[in-house]
């Protein structure tokens, strides 16, 4: 039954199959194996089912937010805040890169919008500045990729609904380990850039630090907003996300004056788009996971894997490697609807919190989204510059290594994003 | 003609999801401040929000399939040189989706009727209502999915 699963899965992905019918034909087939009825009603209700999930409505919204914030001139205001503290160091628009990424993280929950967000500010920025167009484009494809690790994060989501954990711990589990990759990136860029002779800015006065802090002010409150009323326990991670949406049309429309109405029914759509190839998948992964339940591949799998070693750490190394692997061949939102029933109960069985996982989880799947041959981010990243995808490839292996240095130190010190969720959250 | 008619359609069902997401964001941004400001819940609005999030999602299925977005890997395609090869698995990739979207349309057109005789607890509007979208799309799938073989074998003779 395992190789019905993986076979037909992966056989219909290579063919070109769309990752939710992929899911919905592996169910079939599994119902054909284990000789069970095709019965139609059944598929079709548990793809509404998937369909019907409240706490998914959290990621049309939080996807509204960013658009928002592109298109109203907020990252613009992010962007010259950060730049008037650290454009003048050598190669300060990369640093400026990755804290803007990093704010943006606070409000988006996506990779590839907080690639398309700051990558269109900057790139330019930095190609006009005399920086390496493959560096600059690598440097700003692995800070994109902190959008889902530092929440708000639409993987956390996804695995929340699925695996039934706290979103509110996730979020909170999510915010040191997304810290460290970005402080990580900041000091690899360093090395990279202390021999090279960019252009820099001039060094900003006290006043116009002050004159970029209020104008950006609005902008750089939104992610505090964001965390703190689901910190405090003010509003739950949906409500959260439908006050950053009317927080941030207040902010661009009356504010800022970017925002025109026009625009509105362009970010809806691209919104509720991106929400439903997000909500097929889920949908035809709730067949699939159904079929998964009846002919119990998770336990199969947890007592194979289990066989191999019980030793927690070399479990937790091997499901790391598992899950890049997969994240180099699929894409963010399948990994966690498909792996999430499978590994769940190895994880559970060796004693590790589902929170812990499901940070490790998200932090596998940024890395597979800047790895060939199908990270989204790398495709981004390269229309977005203009640059060659095996040029991108070779500058970016780098960045992946402190990732996956991060990675490592907190799979095995889940202390770091067991933390805050330990401290603050009830 | 087919072309025409098919082009109103996806116009109808582009404004129609638009529309939605408005009311979804006013629903859901009206509770919100209810709650906060007045301290009194929308009574109405979760099951509502629910019903427009199903709706939004499966019309956002629709459009994202019109402009051939759904998730997939193209890979395979990419690196076949062999146009036929390329070719037989679009086909058959797309005979597929054709197939599966029928055994969800049957489903879904059985599962709106069987639950026309429930009703949501505080609306009272029948599930059947909510549901039959899903047959309604993929209905449009269908649509969707025989129109792309014409594509595909045009495609294929503007390369030849």
């Amino acid at each position: 039954m395992l190789g019905v699963f993986l076979g037909g899965l992966l056989a219909s992905i290579a063919l070109t199959i769309p990752i939710a019918f992929a899911l919905l034909l592996t169910a079939i087939l599994m119902m054909i194996a284990s000789g069970q009825p095709i019965v139609p009603q059944i598929i079709a209700q548990n793809v509404v089912k998937g369909l019907d999930n409240f706490p998914m409505l959290a990621i049309p919204f939080f996807m509204f937010a960013g658009e928002i914030m592109n298109k109203g001139g907020i990252t613009n205001r992010i962007v010259r805040f950060t730049q008037s503290l650290m454009g003048h160091i050598r190669g300060g628009t990369g640093y400026v890169s990755v804290m803007t990424a990093m704010l943006f993280a606070g409000v988006s929950g996506a990779a590839v919008a907080d690639t398309t967000a700051v990558g269109s500010v900057l790139l330019p920025i930095m190609e006009r500045d005399g920086y390496e167009k493959t560096d600059s484009t690598a440097l700003i494809c692995s800070a994109g990729c902190i959008g889902p690790i530092i929440p708000p994060s639409i993987p956390m989501i996804l695995y929340g609904v699925t695996a039934g954990v706290s979103i509110v711990k996730l979020f909170l589990g999510g915010i040191v380990p997304g810290l460290m990759v970005g402080l990580g990136l900041m000091v690899l860029w360093f090395f990279k850039v202390r021999k090279k002779n960019y252009r820099k800015f001039k060094k900003a006065s006290l006043k116009e630090v002050w004159k970029a802090f209020r104008s950006a002010i609005w902008a750089i409150l939104l992610p505090v907003i964001i965390m703190g009323s689901i910190i405090f326990g003010i509003a739950t991670p949906t409500e959260a996300a439908v006050v950053a949406v009317i927080y941030a049309l207040f902010v661009s429309g009356v504010i800022y004056k970017e925002l025109k109405v026009s625009y509105l029914p362009g970010i809806l759509i691209d919104g509720i788009k991106t929400t439903a190839g997000i909500m097929f998948v889920v949908g035809t992964a709730t067949a699939t996971a159904y079929m998964l339940t009846i002919t119990q591949i998770p336990e199969l799998l947890s007592n194979t894997l289990l066989s191999i070693s019980n030793n927690p750490y070399v479990i937790i190394l091997m499901v790391n490697f598992l899950l890049l692997i997969v994240g180099c061949v699929m894409d963010a939102t399948p990994t966690v609807l498909i792996l999430t029933p499978v590994l769940l109960p190895i994880i559970e069985s060796i004693g590790l919190s589902p929170i812990h996982f499901g940070v490790l989880l998200t932090i596998n799947i940024c890395i597979g989204l800047l790895t060939p041959p199908v990270g989204v981010v790398l495709y981004t990243g390269c229309s977005l510059s203009k640059i060659t995808m095996d040029s991108l490839v070779k500058s970016i292996w780098p960045y992946i290594i402190v990732m996956i240095v991060v990675l490592l130190l907190v799979s095995y010190f889940p202390g770091i994003i067991m933390l805050l969720p330990n401290l603050l959250s009830r | 003609m087919e072309e025409k008619l098919y082009q109103s359609v996806c116009k109808v069902i582009y404004w129609l999801t638009i529309v939605l997401a408005y009311v979804l964001t006013i629903v859901v941004s009206i509770n919100v401040a209810s709650r906060y400001i007045f301290g009194v819940s929308i009574f109405w609005s979760e099951e509502i929000t629910r019903f427009l999030f199903i709706w939004c999602s499966c019309l956002g299925i629709v459009l994202l399939n019109d402009k051939g977005e759904l998730m997939q890997l193209g890979l395979l395609i990419t690196y076949l040189n062999k146009r036929f090869a390329q070719i037989a698995i679009q086909l058959f990739a797309n005979t597929v989706c054709l197939l599966l979207s029928i055994l969800l349309l049957v489903g879904g057109i059985v599962i709106s009727i069987e639950s026309m005789s429930w009703a949501s607890p505080i609306l009272g509007v029948p599930n059947g209502v909510v549901y039959c979208i899903v047959p309604f799309c993929c209905a449009i799938l269908i649509w969707q999915f025989i129109r792309r073989y014409a594509k595909i074998f045009m495609r294929s003779e503007e390369n030849a």
